[in-house]
């Protein structure tokens, strides 16, 4: 080490890539963050949520939104798609849906010449943004259908296969409490799902102002913040965006700790959970967390953006023991504990040094 | 870079020096705390195993614990804080949202300024005292018990030999009293016994005891041997003192032949009586009583046996002085009632009849007169005249073969003048049997398979020791020690 820098060492947490400016991160940032403050005057007392649904665009992954009736949701996904600027489509699942209301079908059409010939006739899945409501009613033939097109963005219709408009994203929600006539979602397609987000119910002072300002439930009317084209700038910058490597270690550190095999675990994991997350997960986590260090005007990612997101991301992707329904353990818990266990620079410290408990998070 | 990223480098370097510095404090008391542990515990086992006392091992400790500081100090040093390791954990404590880590990157300078007000560490909790206080507690445990221990292991290592001692120390002091020792020998005693009690020693108490046991035999031997010799001279000098007195009485009567023969005799017996042969006024006496018999002057020989009868009867007085201060002492066997009592009663009735029949003018028979008047000075039975060789078989095969070949002392008539004592017996001789136990050589033992306890024989180095128990002050019942002596005493043989 000289005097004048630190030398960097293999895994030090210390990135040598180069850092975007403040000239380029900052109007990128306040735009976003412009629809975030544009969500949450759609849609109050919601704004954690709306931070982490624009994380989750900005990551290009899919959200599952998960509340009771009435809390906001296709509201809130209505508004995002009026800000951004995207083509919007939307389907109300039910148990009759079938896939080809989904991705489209071919039609026998006969044409000008007096031919007939099949025409294939685009489904709703074709367009920059799906609200997919109440997922959880349709057939999982239906659901695998959406869910190929989520992981693919293209959809295969008689042997033909057509490509999403880009970007393509799916918004969907779920009720938690109707559970007659649905078809929950099976793990390895919830696992596609960026983030699983939870709409809670708002506080009083929020319930009373939604009673002054919203006659009717009118939200009011937004203009688009964004277009394709800026969208896709924003996209091009958060690319530049560094995840230095004690991050990624950090990353990797809790998606195994998941795992109720890995020496790091915590007891809680080693006792409820029967399995842990899948790496797409700590591809998630990257992705989200720059996005979350591009919301918050940095250039590059920190512990705190990692933690931000660590409940969305890995909540949906812990699969429980039944003896941890027995013990009313959540999967929150379970990442919580995942969270306490995981130290973020492991033997940065002496040994005779132990962080306090909750001095960073 | 600049001066801000200068700035931040040498924050997480004065953080890194810091975190070092106190874990090796740390460690440097941990490490030291179990050297002082380890320190204390080998005192204790060098005080408690090898017996070692007083400061000698009480170095052990400073060293222990410097020791221990050192090694402690020198771990926390290989196990430094390294500023590099350390920056994930100060941006996160201090919200720098990865531009700390970022730092090394191409572009940071325009961030930093702005971005990271200023390092903080996150809350650190040092996990010391407990592991102090535990060990501090163990030390200072271990430490008082290696202190305090020899005191407690020196009190319990003790022999009280007090009693004993005294009691040794009058036997001396009687001893020199009794003349049977001289200042010097006593000096030797006393230091002796002195040793003794300085190592006396509890984990091997039988070695203090056996010590005074042995210097209590040569002692009591010295004082049975020197009674003996009292008792004799007194015997002796009594003897002769009463039969000069008789023969004072009678030689005035005497014709000078009579007188020279009578103190011719005495002072003869005088002479040849060996346990007055110390005695310088009796010496003195029988020489002008053999000067009187040369001079035939019966008033002459008159007054030098009445000065032989009192320098006779002054040492026997003062032999029975020194046998009445060891039988005061408790030491020496008292002399029984010697064999020969009724020999010189015999000889001095004799001498008293010859003396009587002197006075009335009968020829006096110079022989016997100082056969008599020996047989007074030295009663017994005479083995008589003449010598006779020892003569040894060849090689024995059997303890019969072992013996003296009998050989018979030619018969002639006996010449007291070449004759010597040498013994004398009460009983007849009689042959040993096979088997049986040596009365001498400790008690006698019942070896008839009755039901009465049976007494095991004791060697005479234990005896001692037994005595002691069944003489001890806290003895509640004294009959074991009654029944023993007076078994004892049945069988012939006193403990």
């Amino acid at each position: 080490m000289t005097a004048g820098t630190l030398q960097p060492e293999p895994g030090d947490g210390r990135a040598e890539a180069p850092l975007p400016s403040p000239e380029v991160i900052e109007p990128i940032a306040a735009r976003v963050r412009g629809i975030v403050d544009a969500l949450d005057r759609a849609l109050l007392g919601q704004h954690e949520v709306h931070e982490l649904v624009v994380v989750g665009v900005l990551s290009q992954g899919h959200v599952l939104l998960e509340g009771m009736p009435g809390l906001g949701k296709t509201q809130m996904i209505h508004s995002l798609a009026q800000l951004l600027g995207l083509d919007f489509g939307r389907v109300q699942f039910t148990p009759d849906l079938m896939p080809s209301d989904i991705v489209g079908s071919s039609i026998l059409q006969t044409s000008s010449d007096g031919r007939r010939e099949m025409e294939f006739r685009p489904g709703p899945v074709f367009t920059n943004l799906l609200l997919a409501d109440e997922i959880n009613r349709a057939s999982p033939k239906t659901q695998s259908a959406l869910l190929e097109a989520m992981q693919e963005h293209r959809v295969t219709v008689l042997g033909q296969t057509r490509p999403l408009p880009e970007p393509f994203f799916v918004l969907a929600s779920q009720n938690p409490v109707e559970t007659e006539g649905t078809y929950p979602l099976p793990e390895a397609q919830l696992d596609r799902f960026l983030f699983k987000l939870e709409i809670r119910m708002p506080d009083a002072a929020v319930l009373e102002e939604i009673v002054q300002t919203r006659r009717r439930g009118q939200p009011p009317v937004l203009d688009a913040l964004v277009d394709a084209s800026s969208l896709a700038d924003t996209f091009a910058v958060l690319e530049q965006v560094v995840l230095p490597p004690a991050v990624a270690r950090y990353i990797a550190a809790l998606v195994r700790g998941t795992h109720p095999d890995a020496e790091s675990a915590p007891d809680l994991v080693q006792r409820m959970v029967r399995y842990g997350a899948s790496p797409r997960a700590a591809i998630a986590f990257g992705e989200a967390a720059r996005a979350r260090a591009l919301l918050a005007g940095r250039p590059s990612v920190g512990f705190e953006d990692v933690r931000t997101v660590a409940h969305p991301i890995l909540a949906h992707r812990v699969i429980l023991t039944h003896e941890a329904r027995f013990e009313r353990v959540t999967p929150a818990s379970v990442v919580d504990a995942v969270l306490e266990r995981i130290p973020t620079a492991p033997g940065a410290l002496p040994r005779s040094a132990k962080l306090v408990e909750g001095a960073v998070t | 870079m600049g001066e801000d990223h200068d700035a931040v480098l040498h924050s997480i370097r004065s953080i890194a020096r810091r975190l070092t510095i106190r874990d090796a404090a740390i460690r440097g008391v941990l490490w030291g705390g179990v050297g002082l542990l380890a320190g204390a515990t080998a005192v204790l086992a060098a005080r408690l195993g090898l017996g070692l006392g007083g400061h000698e091992v009480l170095w052990l400790l400073p060293v222990g614990g410097a020791g221990g500081a050192i090694i402690g100090v020198v771990v926390a040093w290989r196990a430094r804080v390294r500023p590099e390791t350390l920056v994930p954990l100060l941006d996160d404590a201090s919200s720098a949202g990865g531009l700390l880590m970022s730092s090394g990157s191409r572009g940071a300078s325009a961030w930093r300024g702005g971005s990271i007000a200023a390092l903080m560490l996150p809350r650190i909790r040092w996990a010391w005292w407990r592991p102090v206080a535990t060990l501090a507690t163990a030390s200072a445990v271990s430490l008082v018990a290696a202190i305090a221990n020899p005191a407690l292991h020196e009190q319990d290592r003790s022999i009280d030999l007090s009693a004993h001692i005294e009691a040794m120390h009058a036997d001396i002091e009687a001893l020199e009293q009794a003349e049977v020792v001289d200042s010097e020998e006593a000096e030797t005693l006393e230091s002796e016994l002195e040793g003794i009690d300085s190592r006396a020693d509890a984990t091997n108490p039988s070695a203090a005891w056996e010590a005074l046991d042995e210097l209590s035999r040569q002692m009591e031997a010295r004082a049975t041997m020197a009674a003996a010799e009292f008792a004799e001279t007194s015997e002796a000098a009594e003897a002769l003192a009463e039969a000069s007195m008789e023969a004072a009485e009678a030689a005035e009567q005497l014709t000078p032949e009579s007188a020279t023969s009578l103190a011719e005799a005495l002072a003869q017996a005088g002479a040849d009586a060996k346990p007055l042969a110390e005695d310088a006024g009796v010496q003195e006496a029988v020489e002008s009583l053999a000067q009187a018999a040369d001079a035939g002057d019966p008033q002459a020989v008159a007054e030098a046996l009445e000065q032989l009868s009192q320098a006779a009867s002054r040492c026997s007085g003062g032999a029975s002085d020194r046998l009445a201060t060891l039988t005061r002492a408790g030491l020496g066997n008292s002399p029984g009632q010697r064999g020969s009592n009724s020999a010189r009663d015999k000889a001095l009735a004799e001498l008293k009849a010859m003396l009587d029949d002197a006075k009335q003018g009968k020829p006096i028979d110079a022989k016997k007169l100082a056969m008599c008047a020996g047989q007074c000075m030295n009663p017994g039975v005479s083995r008589g005249p003449g010598a006779a060789k020892l003569a040894w078989r060849d090689e024995p095969t059997s303890w019969e073969d072992a013996a003296f070949r009998p050989e018979a002392i030619e018969s002639q008539d006996p010449d007291l003048d070449g004759s010597a004592l040498l013994g004398t017996s009460l009983v007849d001789p009689g042959e040993q049997q096979p088997g049986a136990v040596s009365a001498g050589d400790g008690l006698v033992a019942d070896t008839s398979a009755s039901s009465t306890a049976a007494v095991a024989q004791v060697l005479p180095k234990h005896r001692d020791a037994v005595r002691r128990y069944f003489t001890r002050s806290d003895q509640v019942d004294p009959a074991p020690l009654d029944d023993a002596t007076s078994q004892a005493g049945e069988e012939g043989a006193a403990p």
